[in-house]
């Protein structure tokens, strides 16, 4: 329960935030669509974040030091 | 009567090309004529290069009288998704209204190894606006027009690689190149009654390609067979210091059986809540492969898999597309709806990405440790067979569906190649798709050859385009 209220909290506040950025390109309709839009997003981050990680578990980006041709 | 041309495997348009029974000039000229006349029933075509393929297949023809035989794609015309950049005038528009007159300077290096082997480029074909990543709903987007499939009109071909599938489908070209960062190119195989090879993540060069998702978009085949898909694979594959992703390992194409019964697995539920017909298609093709494989069922460890998957995706698009979003140019999309959730991609926090990152190793090391001993995971291809062309279709992308497979493949850079297993009632194709670990593609290409071989499935064309 608490748990989504916190989706719907960080739902609202992000497409709060969005929409002050965007909101003037977008009609009364596609700004509820945002609004949904934004939900399915929060959800699917909030199933991230209840994975428990070590803090060992680096990402899966190798990230190679570059040198260009001499 | 001679042989048509049209629905001939690689192999055997290939032998006849080398013996010169068949001129490429004139299997050039076959193919631009069926591309123009029934590529806009499927508005498969955005750009017919006749001019360039002429000259390609004058050159082949050239070349194979002077004794200097490239090899099994030397003289074959076929068709790019219209992400390959190609120079000397002809278009890449990505599919997109905002980009249809553009022009570029350099060819993709997909391109340029076709080139080299002595393909013939015939046309760049449709595809969903953005390789769909600005989260389409419904078929209608694309500048060109919906997607539709040569075995249904009223239906959608799939996409994003929607032209690449179709042609070859309709016997347009003989292969066809698309791209995948999540089922667009099983997808659309699935659809059209194709067969469709998603390569190891970093196999295939992307330079010149438009970038959707620099950690999961991948370049593969769109083909009749999987041997076919195997023989444009090695044509395309390999290093190149244009894209730092790609692997130092070469693939050389090797059709032989290993020489004992497959091993193939099914994970536990992959086909619960698919479309009645596909889950009974996949049943009947397990029976079909109990001949020359052995099945387990796997069980693999509960993981966001989907979620993770997605959210790498709409983190990297956000970046990849964040001047046409911030800048308003989306509004020009063809799709309502792409003008509007790209937005809702700016939601993704930096640390929720770099958790997707860090849960993608998990991810790789499980499902790796989960398929040794196995030559492939089997499962369907896809959740559905062709929507209707104005109806919305369900997509893991968004949260609509599940696609446990494409999640874990696309996240972990898998192999993976979707072959036709079927019909619906409607007379839809379906697929069944054979997963392997990582650089294993001779292996699934191996086990889906010996299924087409059996089967037959493959040797269907829609009536419509019978030569």
């Amino acid at each position: 329960m608490a748990e989504e209220r916190r989706i719907l909290e960080e739902s609202e506040s992000t497409f709060i935030r969005l929409k002050q950025l965007y909101g003037d390109r977008l009609s009364p309709t596609m700004q509820e669509e945002l609004r949904e839009s934004v939900g399915a997003v929060v959800k699917t981050v909030a199933a991230l974040r209840s994975v428990r990680l070590e803090n060992g578990e680096a990402p899966l980006a190798p990230f190679t030091p570059f040198r260009g041709e001499e | 009567m001679p042989l048509s041309p049209v629905f001939l495997p690689l192999r055997a348009l290939s032998e006849s090309i080398r013996a010169r029974r068949i001129s490429p000039v004139e299997l050039a000229n076959d193919f631009l004529d069926r591309l123009e006349r029934l590529g806009p029933r499927y508005n498969a075509v955005v750009t017919l290069t006749r001019e360039l393929a002429l000259a390609q297949a004058q050159a082949a023809e050239r070349e194979i009288a002077a004794g200097c035989y490239k090899g099994p794609l030397h003289g074959i015309p076929y068709g790019a998704k219209d992400l390959l950049a190609t120079a000397g005038g002809i278009p890449t528009t990505w599919g997109a209204a905002p980009f249809r007159n553009r022009q570029l300077d350099h060819d993709a290096t997909v391109i340029r190894k076709l080139r080299e082997a002595g393909a013939v480029l015939v046309a760049k074909l449709s595809m969903v606006e953005l390789a769909g990543g600005m989260g389409y709903r419904q078929p209608n987007a694309s500048f060109t027009g919906p997607g539709i499939n040569p075995w249904d009109s009223t239906r959608w071909s799939g996409g994003s690689s929607s032209g690449s599938a179709s042609a070859v489908s309709a016997g347009l070209v003989p292969f066809a190149i698309g791209s995948e960062t999540w089922g667009s190119i099983l997808g659309p195989a699935n659809h059209c009654g194709v067969t469709g090879l998603r390569p190891t993540f970093g196999r295939v060069s992307r330079f010149g390609a438009m970038v959707l998702s620099w950690s999961l978009d991948k370049i593969g085949p769109l083909c009749l067979t999987a041997d076919d898909c195997g023989l444009v694979l090695e044509a395309i594959a390999g290093p190149d210091a244009s894209d730092p992703s790609t692997a130092e390992r070469i693939f050389q194409y090797d059709p032989a059986l290993p020489g004992r019964r497959f091993c193939l697995g099914v994970v536990a539920g992959v086909s619960e809540g698919t479309d009645p017909a596909i889950e009974r298609n996949f049943a009947t093709a397990l029976k079909a492969l109990d001949e020359i494989a052995d099945i387990e069922e796997v069980r693999l460890p509960a993981l966001p898999y989907e979620e993770i998957t997605r959210t790498i995706l709409f983190g990297e698009m956000a970046s990849a597309f964040e001047e046409l979003i911030e800048s308003g140019q989306i509004a020009d999309l063809t799709a309502p709806e792409d003008r509007v959730t790209p937005y809702s991609r700016f939601a993704i926090l930096a640390k929720d990405y770099i958790r997707a990152l860090r849960l993608r190793g998990v991810v790789a090391k499980e499902i790796d440790q989960a398929m040794r001993g196995y030559d492939a995971f089997l499962g369907p291809s896809r959740l559905t067979p062709a929507s209707r062309l104005d109806e919305e279709f369900r997509s893991p992308i968004r949260g609509a569906g599940k696609d446990l497979m494409g999640a874990i493949g696309n996240a972990a850079g898998l192999p993976a190649v979707s072959v036709p297993n079927g019909f619906t009632e409607d007379g839809l194709p379906t697929g069944i798709q054979f997963m392997g670990r990582a650089y294993d593609e001779n292996l699934i290409l191996a086990a889906a050859s010996a299924y087409q071989q059996a089967t037959g499935w493959h040797l269907r064309h829609p009536p419509d385009t019978l030569p």
